[in-house]
C-alpha cells in the first residue's frame, strides 16, 4: 500500500501546489456558504419549495461542497489522463494509479466539506452537526463520481466544465426544498443526501430508509469515480 | 488588418467549429437553463427598485428569467473567456516564436470569445422572448452584452491568473454570487446592497434590469459603470496576454 498512499500524497501535492487554489478551495466554500444562507430561503419560496432557515443554510454548504468536488473530480480524470497513463505503463499499473487517485480525490473531497461544514456552523448554527457534516461530505463524494464520469466520457475541458455546472444547477434546483418534487426530481443524484441536510439543518434524525438510499448512492459514485480513473490510467493496447 | 491576423482568426474558428459538443452546448445550456427558470418559478408578487428609484410590481417567474439572462451569459462566456485564453498561453507562443507580433496573435483569441458571448447572448435572448418581452430591448441587450464581455475578460484573466482548475473554481463561483445573488432583484429588498455595488455585475445588471422593466432609460450611471468595468479588465486583458504569449520568445 505504501506506493499507492504516496502516489495518492503526491496527486494531492500536485493540486495543492498553487496556494491560489488552495486558498480558493477554502475561500469558495466559505463564501457560498455565508452568502446563501442569506438568500436561499426566499429562493426556495419562488420556486414553489419549503425549505427555509438553518435547512436552507445547511442545505446551501451542501452544494458548495458539491460544485467545487464536481470541477475536482472532471479534472482529476481529464487533466491527468496522459501522465497517469504514462504512470501505469512504466510499471505502476491501471488499478494503483485509481486508488492513488481516488484517495487523493476523497481527500480533498473532505477539505471542501470540512470548510462548508464549519462556515455553515459558524453562520448558521448546526442542530444535529453529526448528521450535517455526513450530508454535506456525501454530497462532495456523489459530485466527485459525477465528475469523474463527465471526465471520462468528455476530453474537452470547456464542455466538461459546463457539463458539471449544467448537471449541477439542474440537480440542485430541483432538489428537495427547492421545488415542488415529483417526476425526474425524484432521480436527481443528490436528492436523499439533500432530504438528509435538511433535516439535520433543523435537528431532526433522517428516516434509516435514507441513511441507506444515500449509503448506496454514495457508493455507487465511488465505484463510478474508480472506474473512471482506471479507465483513464488503462493502457492501451 | 494584416493578413497573418485574418489566417489567424480564420484558424482560430475552425478550431471551434470542430468542437461540435461546445457549440452544442453553447445553445443548448442557455436554452435550459432560462426555459427551466421561468417553468419552475412561481408567479409571487414582487415589488423591485429600478435605476432612478423607481419601484415596479412584478412576479419572481419574470424576474428569475430575466436575471437568468445574465447569469446564464456571464457564467458561459466566463468560462469560453478562461479555456480561450489557457489555449493561447499553451500554444500561441510558439506563433510568437515563429514571428507573428503577441497583438497578432491575440486579436483572434479575443475574436472566437465575442463570437461566443454574441452566440450565447442570441440564444440567450432568443429563448427568453418565449416566455417574457422586455419593456424596452435596447438596455436589455446592451446590459447583457456588457454582462458577456466584462464576464469573458474576467474569465480570460483568471485563466493566466489562476489557471486551469482554480480559474474554473473561480468562474463557477463569480457569476452566480454577483449576478445570481448580489444583483439579483429577487432577494433582499428588491434592490442591491451597499456591497453588491463593488462588483463587476452591477453597472450592467442595473442597465438590463431597467429594459426589463421600464420604458423608459434611467441607468445612465449604470451604463458609464459596466463601460469603466469593461475598459479597465479589456486593458489589463490586453497587456496581460500580449505580456504573457511573448515572455519566451
Amino acid at each position: 500500500m505504501k506506493p499507492v498512499a504516496a502516489t495518492g500524497v503526491d496527486f494531492l501535492s500536485e493540486h495543492l501546489r498553487d496556494p491560489l487554489t488552495v486558498a480558493l478551495l477554502v475561500a469558495i466554500p466559505a463564501l457560498f456558504v455565508v452568502v446563501s444562507a442569506a438568500v436561499l430561503s426566499e429562493f426556495a419560496s419562488a420556486l414553489g419549495g419549503s425549505v427555509a432557515g438553518r435547512s436552507a443554510s445547511a442545505l446551501g454548504a451542501g452544494w458548495a461542497a458539491a460544485f467545487l468536488a464536481g470541477a475536482l473530480g472532471f479534472f482529476q480524470v481529464s487533466s491527468s489522463r496522459d501522465a497517469d497513463r504514462r504512470l501505469a505503463l512504466a510499471g505502476f499499473g491501471a488499478a494503483k494509479t485509481a486508488t492513488a487517485r481516488i484517495g487523493a480525490a476523497l481527500v480533498l473531497g473532505l477539505l471542501v466539506s470540512v470548510v462548508a461544514f464549519f462556515t455553515l456552523w459558524l453562520r448558521a448554527g448546526i442542530a444535529h452537526p453529526a448528521h450535517a457534516f455526513v450530508a454535506i461530505l456525501i454530497f462532495a463524494l456523489i459530485y466527485i463520481g459525477i465528475g469523474a464520469l463527465v471526465g471520462s466520457l468528455v476530453s474537452g475541458a470547456l464542455e466538461g466544465s459546463l457539463a458539471v455546472a449544467f448537471i449541477f444547477l439542474i440537480d440542485t434546483f430541483s432538489g428537495p426544498g427547492m421545488s415542488a418534487g415529483g417526476g425526474l426530481a425524484e432521480l436527481m443524484p443528490t436528492r436523499t443526501a439533500a432530504d438528509v441536510l435538511i433535516a439535520a439543518g433543523a435537528g431532526n434524525n433522517s428516516p434509516a430508509g435514507d441513511w441507506i438510499v444515500v449509503g448506496f448512492t454514495t457508493l455507487a459514485a465511488l465505484a463510478v469515480a474508480a472506474a473512471a480513473f482506471w479507465l483513464a490510467a488503462r493502457p492501451r493496447s | 488588418m494584416p493578413g497573418r491576423v485574418l489566417t489567424a482568426t480564420r484558424m482560430g474558428f475552425r478550431e471551434q467549429r470542430r468542437r461540435t459538443l461546445l457549440l452544442i452546448l453553447l445553445v443548448t445550456v442557455p436554452f435550459l437553463f432560462i426555459s427551466w427558470s421561468f417553468a419552475i418559478t412561481e408567479p409571487v408578487p414582487r415589488l423591485i427598485t429600478l435605476p432612478g428609484g423607481e419601484t415596479v410590481l412584478t412576479t419572481m417567474r419574470d424576474l428569475h428569467g430575466a436575471v437568468m439572462v445574465p447569469i446564464t451569459v456571464g457564467f458561459l462566456a466566463g468560462l469560453v473567456g478562461l479555456f480561450v485564453v489557457q489555449s493561447a498561453l499553451e500554444s500561441d507562443r510558439r506563433l510568437v516564436v515563429a514571428g507573428f507580433r503577441p497583438i497578432e496573435v491575440v486579436v483572434p483569441r479575443l475574436a472566437v470569445l465575442g463570437a461566443a458571448t454574441v452566440i450565447v447572448l442570441g440564444v440567450s435572448l432568443a429563448v427568453t422572448t418565449i416566455d417574457f418581452v422586455p419593456e424596452s430591448w435596447a438596455p436589455f441587450v446592451v446590459g447583457n452584452l456588457l454582462v458577456g464581455l466584462i464576464y469573458g475578460a474576467i474569465g480570460a484573466l483568471a485563466g493566466v491568473f489562476l489557471g486551469r482548475l482554480g480559474g474554473v473554481y473561480f468562474m463557477f463561483f463569480l457569476p452566480m454570487m454577483d449576478i445570481g445573488v448580489a444583483q439579483n432583484p429577487m432577494f433582499f429588498d428588491g434592490a442591491p446592497q451597499g456591497w453588491a455595488t463593488v462588483l463587476p455585475g452591477y453597472g450592467p445588471t442595473r442597465v438590463l434590469l431597467d429594459g426589463a422593466f421600464s420604458s423608459s432609460f434611467h441607468a445612465g450611471q449604470g451604463l458609464a459603470i459596466a463601460l469603466v468595468w469593461l475598459a479597465f479588465l479589456s486593458l489589463a486583458l490586453a497587456v496581460l496576454l500580449q505580456r504573457s504569449v511573448g515572455a519566451k520568445r
